[in-house]
């Protein structure tokens, strides 16, 4: 009890409740602005909150990922192009509604169903997250080794696109891991070298330059001028909506459910749980054939389910150290830079800081209501922002955000080369998020691995002696296999076929 | 520019056998298989296999994509320079911040990259201004990042 009151006053100091309000209104900017992700505002933000408390830090990542999120159905809805990817899933029916004359109900849905849904995913993290750390103490290395290559393979198969392009970005992220001093013996590998490089690829500077630096670069190229926002008057958003919303109380429900599950895979993010949830809401819809002509249904459902992962993806992520969607990537970073390996051990040492965590998850999913209705107000104006201007600015807070990490231009060299790294992998359907998990995961998995093989003398069976290992490693294994396996059925179910014929 | 799957493959595989003849010069203690080399050698063997997959599916396909194909980007100049201007103004900093201090050195890449997008000239240089000067004060003289300092700043400062 104390713990929680404790947490509590953590959270209400001036300084964190500023800092939660400003990460806020940095959401609505970089939510609004098409182009500019929910991912890389997070990138943008770990400079300052790299100089901050983990509290605040934290809690600024998460408000800036929940209100960008809904920031981004406001383009979404007015320009019909989504503001973040989170909301390509309902564009069309959000977009739609707005040119038959019922913006706030499109708006003012998204809004409350966000708010709804990451409420939920947030239930689901406090309830699930100290009980999956309890079970948790008694791993060991071995649980970990299987524990990291299941969440990292999760991320190769979940990525869109080929599962060998998914495995390949993830190989590439790894490799990345493995520059610098090798943790077995201290060889400097792939250095080229340079003492410079024998920590290791410094984390954020990577993911700056992979998230934001990309996105610069593919600004440069793009063909298309923003379209100029009609002038559209929005009036009362929430005037009705109960109504309105009551009976999709159920998709609500489950949107968030299922967002906060496929935001707890690793790799998969807000965007692809909104798709899930979508296309689940049309299969189990009594009217199917409204989707995509402005119908709410949807929206309730991936509305809820792109906010309800966000929260989700923090379970792996604060439990086990396994981020479950890139923001969590980042965040993990933020942690490991300021000192602290997210695992079981941080609910039984610092619980004020965990609950701290907690609530500050809820307030950033209320403050999405009067947010996303300032965000909304302000549409007008954020749309309006010059990309020829604010462009080179992202640019330039990248350079300074990624000298602040290393205080050398190390990171600056390293955000560049990354940044032209992550523009061509996305150029050529490679997809980023396995290589980020790669590049975060990778140190911890050759850890586990070389301790494993050197408590087992190099025996590979020991990695199956443990039960919960021995689990973990027989649906990792089975996981790997899953594709050879589904082939050979496929043939076997085509040959069959055949016979009978 | 986009490449088609043969080529990507051909990359991947390339890359993984570097890697992985890299990792065969690591030093191995005697009697132990594991040592630097074998993590490395690991991750190279996987990308050379998910290189191939993608040559042999390719091929196996049939499938007629040409090597490469130029985006539409492709047909302006303007584009086609865009990511080469993007890489020289970081360039730019990497190499200039130091003589010339940062105020000018950020001033100069934010307009460069203002005017290269096509802005205004005037929005452009309060915008430069305004960034390169309000950065030095948020990080260097707020949060105490030792941003290079040259003869502009010490006689502001």
């Amino acid at each position: 009890m104390m713990e929680i009151l404790g947490a509590f006053a953590l959270i209400l100091e001036p300084y964190v409740l500023a800092v939660i309000l400003g990460a806020g209104c940095l959401g609505i900017l970089i939510g609004s602005i098409p182009g500019l992700t929910a991912t890389m505002g997070a990138a943008l933000l770990v400079p300052i909150t790299f100089f901050m408390d983990p509290v605040p830090a934290i809690a600024a990542i998460v408000t800036l990922s929940a209100v960008a999120v809904v920031a981004g159905d406001i383009p979404g809805a007015l320009l019909r192009m989504p503001g973040t990817p989170a909301s390509a899933a309902y564009t069309l029916d959000a977009h739609t509604l707005v040119r038959q004359g019922r913006a706030e109900l499109a708006l003012g849905t998204s809004i409350v169903c966000a708010s709804l849904g990451g409420l939920l995913g947030s239930v689901v993290l406090v309830l699930a997250a100290p009980t999956l750390a309890r079970f948790a103490l008694n791993f060991s290395d071995f649980e970990y080794f299987w524990l990291t290559c299941l969440g990292l393979t999760c991320a190769a198969f979940v990525s869109p696109g080929s599962t060998v392009k998914g495995a390949a970005s993830l190989f590439i992220g790894l490799l990345i891991a493995t520059v610098g001093l090798d943790v077995t013996s201290g060889f400097p590998r792939f250095t080229f070298g340079t003492t410079d490089l024998m920590g290791g690829v410094p984390l954020i500077p990577a993911m700056i330059g992979m998230f934001a630096i990309a996105e610069v670069f593919r600004h440069a190229v793009a063909l298309a001028p923003v379209p100029h926002l009609e002038q559209q008057a929005v009036g009362g958003l929430f005037s009705g909506l109960g109504k309105a919303l009551r009976p999709y109380r159920w998709n609500i429900l489950r949107g968030g459910l299922i967002g906060t599950l496929i935001g707890a895979l690793p790799g998969a993010g807000a965007d692809i749980a909104a798709w899930v949830a979508y296309a689940v809401s049309r299969r189990f819809s009594r009217t199917p054939e409204r989707f995509g002509t402005g119908h709410v249904e949807g929206i309730c459902d991936a509305g809820a389910a792109n906010n309800g992962s966000l929260s989700g993806a923090w379970v792996p992520a604060l439990v086990f150290g396994i981020p479950g969607d890139t923001i969590t990537a980042i965040a993990i970073g933020v942690l490991i830079l300021k000192g602290m390996q997210p695992g079981p051990a941080v609910f039984i040492n610092s619980p004020t800081l965990l609950y701290a965590v907690f609530i500050s998850f809820f307030v950033a999913n209320l403050l999405i209501v009067p947010l996303g209705w300032a965000a909304v107000k302000a549409a007008k104006h954020v749309v309006r922002v010059p990309r020829s201007l604010l462009m080179p600015l992202i640019l330039g807070f990248c350079i300074v955000g990624a000298f602040a990490i290393t205080n050398s231009l190390l990171g600056v060299q390293v955000m560049l080369a990354l940044g032209l790294l992550g523009y061509l992998m996305e150029e050529n359907g490679l997809p980023v998020a396995p290589a980020i998990l790669g590049i975060v995961l990778g140190g911890v998995l050759e850890q586990n691995f070389m301790t494993s093989m050197l408590k087992a003398q190099g025996d590979l069976l020991a990695f199956f002696d443990r039960p919960v290992a021995a689990a973990l490693g027989t649906v990792t294994l089975l996981v790997w296999a899953s594709p050879l396996l589904l082939r050979g059925y496929r043939a076997l179910a085509a040959g069959q076929g055949r016979k009978a014929e | 520019m986009r490449f088609n799957d043969t080529v990507l493959g051909l990359v991947l595989a390339a890359l993984g056998g570097v890697v992985v003849w890299q990792a065969g010069g690591f030093p191995s203690r005697p009697g132990m298989i594991f040592g630097p080399a074998l993590f490395p050698t690991i991750i190279g063997l996987g990308l050379v296999g998910c290189g191939l997959l993608l040559v042999a599916r390719k091929l196996l396909a049939g499938d007629p994509t040409p090597w490469w194909v130029v985006p539409d980007w492709g047909r302006s100049l303007y584009h086609v320079a865009g990511i080469p201007v993007v890489i020289g103004l970081i360039l730019f900093y990497l190499y200039l911040s130091r003589p010339l201090g940062f105020v000018p050195t950020m001033f100069l890449v934010l307009l460069a990259g203002m005017l290269w997008f096509r802005a205004r000239l005037l929005p452009a240089v309060a915008t430069a201004a305004g960034g390169a000067v309000g950065i030095f004060v948020g990080f260097s003289l707020l949060l105490r990042v030792p941003l290079p300092v040259g003869p502009l700043e010490r006689l502001l400062w």
